[in-house]
């Protein structure tokens, strides 16, 4: 009986944690290179081993399984004009230089630190294939193959790299994403990538998509509830009328 | 479910400074010079429910980690340097740069400042000026008996004084430039300072980099782009509204888990 209600309660659970996720893809529909995140549900099933019933079939548990993705699709790009904003069209994410370690990213809304250092707006060092990126002169350009050019003069070509799995990075924030471990390694991009300065990559969030799987997953938190408050009360009737003499 | 409200509340600040950024642009619609604003955002840090790659009771390891946001916040402004339309007003000290550059000026204090802003005045002294006094950087004087003043491509002024139909080279202006101009520090009146964002001021003197020509007696207009203000706008808006939903739904959520017991 109280195995209805444990199933209910962790899908009103998971459910929360879904929001969260839903939540925060609207609150980043405007956020430069940010990726949408996608949870799933998955129901894990295992046959209970209680040998002592000796059943025949015997009872299977089931266990919800939340999954995350976080979706790499393009985002469109936005022209801005200004010299230090980057773009990647198709796959690949620049490499930052953090206090943390190396860290990848899609937001391309570069700035020059006090030394002038190509940096992104919390300050972190852009790594090209040579090291950090040094802008000293009157004019930069930055062609489709990421090499950084200061008055005619080449100064590195921008590191670009690809995951073999994409869910083999976590995102830290600040647009940053860090290798879940030190096995994860970058590899060279299997497919042509595009640059594309005085560009900005917009959010992948599609609000409409989101708002409708915010009103799902409503409907699905309140059938959950029902099927509590449907267990509540056939528990409640079982303690109270059954053994009841009339 | 308070993280979904406060996350959703964050997205709303957010739009919110998105709104207020496209209402200065609006606002700036007609001002000489003007650039518009762009706003920046970062994500916020992320809480990890369960990490990829640690086994379960089960002995299988998750492929997928579990993590969640805490929403959004504005990170940076920047200015957006596109061109702005010539206006023609056939002024002889209105000037217009085509092109990158800067005016270089003189303030109160002595210290360097730039604009795009060309409708320059005529000072006490004879110096030209910017609406607030501020001088031109080379400093120059105009004659006092000068008839008429030309500007040419490169910024060579020369004036014909009275009496005499040739005229006399006076002095030059010379565009500053910078390798990030997103980088200057705004500082209203159309003026703006150099911060170690936008590297130092790098003055043409000596005409060896090309950077913008001059148009005597046109102004730059704003660059702002009404339709497309008006489109973020909107999708600013929506934006907004969709994260209030957020907050509803949320709302909701947690009014559904209080009735959860009748």
């Amino acid at each position: 009986m109280s195995q209805g209600i444990h199933k209910a309660a962790a899908g009103m659970k998971a459910g929360m944690d879904r929001f969260g996720t839903i939540a925060n893809n609207l609150a980043n529909a405007s956020t430069t290179g940010y990726k949408r995140d996608l949870q799933f549900l998955r129901l894990l099933t295992r046959a209970q081993t209680d040998r002592s019933r000796k059943q025949s079939g015997g009872t299977s548990v089931q266990e919800l399984v939340q999954d995350q993705f976080t979706d790499f699709s393009q985002g469109e790009l936005n022209e801005t004009g200004n010299k230090l904003d980057l773009a990647i069209s198709g796959t690949g994410l620049f490499t930052i230089q953090t206090t943390r370690g190396i860290a990848y990213t899609r937001n391309g809304s570069f700035t020059l630190d006090e030394n002038s250092y190509l940096v992104d707006y919390s300050g972190n060092r852009v790594l090209s294939e040579e090291g950090e990126i040094l802008i000293n002169g009157a004019e930069v350009v930055i062609n489709r193959f990421g090499e950084v050019e200061v008055d005619g003069g080449r100064v590195g070509k921008l590191k670009i790299v690809e995951f073999e799995d994409d869910t083999k990075l976590r995102k830290a924030g600040n647009s940053l994403f860090y290798p879940i471990n030190d096995e994860v390694e970058p590899q060279a991009p299997t497919e042509p990538y595009l640059i594309s300065q005085g560009y900005l990559e917009t959010s992948n969030v599609n609000l409409v998509q989101e708002m409708i799987t915010m009103i799902a997953l409503g409907k699905e938190f309140e059938a959950n509830q029902k099927v509590i408050q449907t267990n509540d009360e056939l528990m409640r009737r079982e303690a109270r009328e059954l053994g009841r003499v009339r | 479910m308070i993280r979904s409200l406060k996350t959703a509340a964050s997205g709303m600040y957010a739009q919110q400074l998105y709104v207020d950024t496209i209402a200065n642009n609006l606002a700036n619609v007609n001002t000489t010079g003007y650039k518009k604003t762009k706003l920046e955002f970062q994500d916020l840090l992320y809480h990890t429910i369960r990490a990829s790659g640690v086994a379960r009771q089960n002995g299988v390891a998750d492929p997928t980690s579990l993590q969640i946001g805490y929403g959004v916040r504005p990170i940076a402004s920047q200015k957006i340097f596109i061109q702005g339309e010539m206006s023609q007003t056939d002024n002889q000290l209105d000037l217009a740069i085509q092109g990158r550059g800067f005016f270089r000026l003189l303030d109160e204090h002595g210290e360097s400042v730039f604009t795009r802003d060309g409708s320059f005045k005529l000072s006490g002294d004879g110096s030209i000026v910017t609406s607030h006094g501020y001088k031109l950087e080379p400093e120059i004087i105009i004659p006092s008996d000068a008839v008429s003043i030309t500007v040419n491509k490169n910024g060579l002024i020369s004036v014909i004084v009275e009496g005499d139909n040739l005229p006399i080279e006076i002095g030059k202006i010379e565009l500053t430039n910078f390798i990030n101009p997103a980088g200057l520090e705004n500082l209203g009146e159309n003026l703006y300072r150099e911060t170690s964002a936008s590297g130092e001021p790098l003055t043409n003197f000596g005409n060896t980099l090309h950077i913008g020509v001059l148009h005597q007696g046109f102004l730059e207009t704003s660059n702002v782009n009404v339709v497309e203000e008006m489109v973020n706008m909107i999708i600013a808006q929506r934006a907004y509204e969709i994260n209030s939903k957020a907050v509803r739904a949320a709302e909701e959520m947690l009014t559904t888990v209080t009735n959860l017991k009748r």
